[in-house]
């Protein structure tokens, strides 16, 4: 990489000031470059323009400290949570929030940046779904947050954005006419099937294919089918809100489940 | 947070292919250049800041301001946010709705790219014309879509001329008239319908043009836009068939650079910083 960009003024300059060389040297200028082709590599973003500039916007704002939540976000949105480099990310981000100052002598994760960090991480989340996770993951201000919590509140964060928008989809799906509002047998049918689905453990392997078995087109199908067939007595209409409500609901049920495991 | 489906294929692929399918290299190494360029007049240049600048302009678009036309045609970004640049500098002329000559784009165009060549308005003109009276005034609308189609799609739009020609030669090679049998005293000479000016069948065009899609070494309109454009009439025409991809709404929202149609002359002005 470095010997491509050889200087080619290098003669004319050098009586005056210092070389081009010396010159990217001092600035460590091929260092930076290193660096973000790394990180580039690692994380392979959709739009490397923004993440370039981004990276040279946080290097340039390296000295106010006041940002760090903004720059754990940034860290923490850099590739999507089922990429291995994702962990190298939240263990660089819970560097980043230890620097927090809690008192004179004392630096590190407490209750109220890790909120802080939680909240804008969910930002674009309802605020009724928000307000439900964060009874669950929230921890008391002066609480310090170890990193495994940490760990597990950020992955919880990140699959339930994904949650909401896959439940929206699906609501979409199910609202046939696109009217903004499905049929109520159609949307708890599915739900239910979702709730039997989600309540197997980790540890039953049978319980698992069954789940995937339940979730699976064929017998969605049979399911929405006989919901279908119900129909004629008119069950009324779930919205869009009220579907992705439930449907959090039960990823939700589960979340304190799998928290308790990791305190 | 990226969304999965997109980010997936970024990781199919080798890191060299990953920095080649964004120009990442040449975008850096652009950077340097213009860093030590920018150092010659302004020695206390601190770097970090410079190439901050750098790429966040280049992010927002606004970097291909007064650069060479090679540099602006080097990637798509440069292109496509080349021609945004246009609309943003001159879209006042396009609120008063006036009409201009080739030849006054071309200058307009020159004031923020000075050696941009007179030969690639006027292919736009072309498309705008539908390669017709090439001296006729032009609305800022009509151009600024053409412009873009023209510019950031020139291989693509290069090679489908070349198609287009070699289906309309074939056509037009000389043929006996064909006698169709039919009873007995109605006996027609069936002539060859086509004039050049009808231009070429447009399933037999769509099927030449498939294999240009889905190529990485240039950009392309999206093969739902264009069946949509050549599934909708039985023939076309060239220019007709580049009318329609710069009429087309669902293109201009796949190189996603310019608002729409309904949008473009909306809008407060957007502050320029280079």
């Amino acid at each position: 990489m470095a010997d491509r960009r050889k200087p080619t003024g290098n003669s004319i300059q050098e009586s005056s000031q210092e070389t081009e060389r010396q010159f990217m040297d001092k600035y460590n200028v091929n260092g930076m470059l290193k660096d973000v082709l790394t990180k580039l590599i690692a994380n392979r973003p959709d739009d490397p323009i923004r993440f370039i500039a981004n990276y040279f916007e946080a290097i340039a704002l390296d000295d106010q400290p006041e940002d760090i939540v903004n720059r754990a976000l940034q860290v923490l949105s850099l590739t999507h949570y089922s990429r291995p480099v994702f962990e190298t990310n939240v263990i660089s981000a819970f560097d980043i929030l230890s620097k927090f100052k809690i008192s004179k002598k004392l630096h590190g994760v407490n209750g109220v940046v890790h909120t802080q960090l939680l909240k804008a991480l969910c930002k674009n989340m309802p605020p009724a779904v928000q307000v439900k996770l964060f009874k669950k993951i929230e921890c008391s201000e002066h609480e310090a947050v170890p990193f495994t919590i940490f760990r597990s509140t950020i992955f919880t964060c990140c699959v339930l954005t994904d949650f909401i928008s896959m439940a929206g989809n699906l609501f979409f799906t199910l609202d046939v006419q696109k009217t903004g509002n499905a049929d109520k047998n159609l949307c708890t049918s599915t739900l239910d099937q979702l709730k039997t689905a989600l309540s197997s453990s980790k540890k039953d392997v049978k319980r698992i294919m069954e789940s995937s078995y339940n979730l699976g087109p064929d017998n969605l199908y049979k399911v929405l089918d006989k919901a279908m067939s119900k129909n004629a007595s008119q069950s009324g209409l779930y919205n869009h809100d009220e579907f992705i409500m439930d449907a959090c609901e039960i990823f939700l049920s589960k979340v304190s489940l799998f928290l308790k495991r990791a305190f | 947070m990226t969304s999965l489906t997109n980010n997936d294929d970024n990781f199919a692929i080798s890191a060299e292919k990953y920095l080649a399918k964004y120009n990442i290299i040449a975008c850096l190494e652009d950077s340097i250049t213009q860093l030590l360029e920018h150092r010659e007049e302004n020695p206390k240049v601190v770097p970090s800041k410079f190439l901050c600048e750098y790429f966040c302009s280049l992010r927002d678009g606004n970097h291909t301001m007064f650069r060479e036309f090679s540099y602006i045609r080097s990637t798509p970004h440069n292109r496509a946010s080349f021609v945004a640049l246009f609309w943003k500098c001159f879209r006042q002329i396009g609120k008063k709705g006036d009409l201009l000559s080739i030849q006054e784009y071309h200058s307009l165009i020159g004031l923020i790219c000075p050696d941009f060549p007179f030969k690639l308005v006027q292919k736009t003109a072309r498309i705008v014309l539908i390669d017709d009276a090439l001296d006729c005034l032009i609305s800022f609308y009509d151009f600024i879509y053409a412009f873009q189609v023209q510019f950031y799609y020139e291989e693509f739009l290069e090679k489908t001329f070349d198609i287009y020609q070699s289906q309309l030669q074939s056509m037009q090679s000389p043929r006996d008239p064909v006698i169709v049998p039919t009873s007995g005293e109605n006996v027609k000479i069936h002539q060859n319908p086509h004039l050049p000016s009808d231009g070429v069948d447009s399933m037999h065009f769509f099927r030449a043009i498939y294999p240009l899609l889905n190529r990485v070494d240039y950009s392309m309109p999206p093969e739902s836009s264009l069946r949509e454009i050549l599934f909708n009439v039985p023939r076309i025409s060239f220019y007709g068939f580049l009318m329609s991809i710069a009429k087309s709404d669902s293109i201009n929202a796949h190189i996603g650079y310019l608002p729409e149609k309904s949008m473009l002359l909306e809008g407060v002005d957007v502050e320029l910083s280079s």
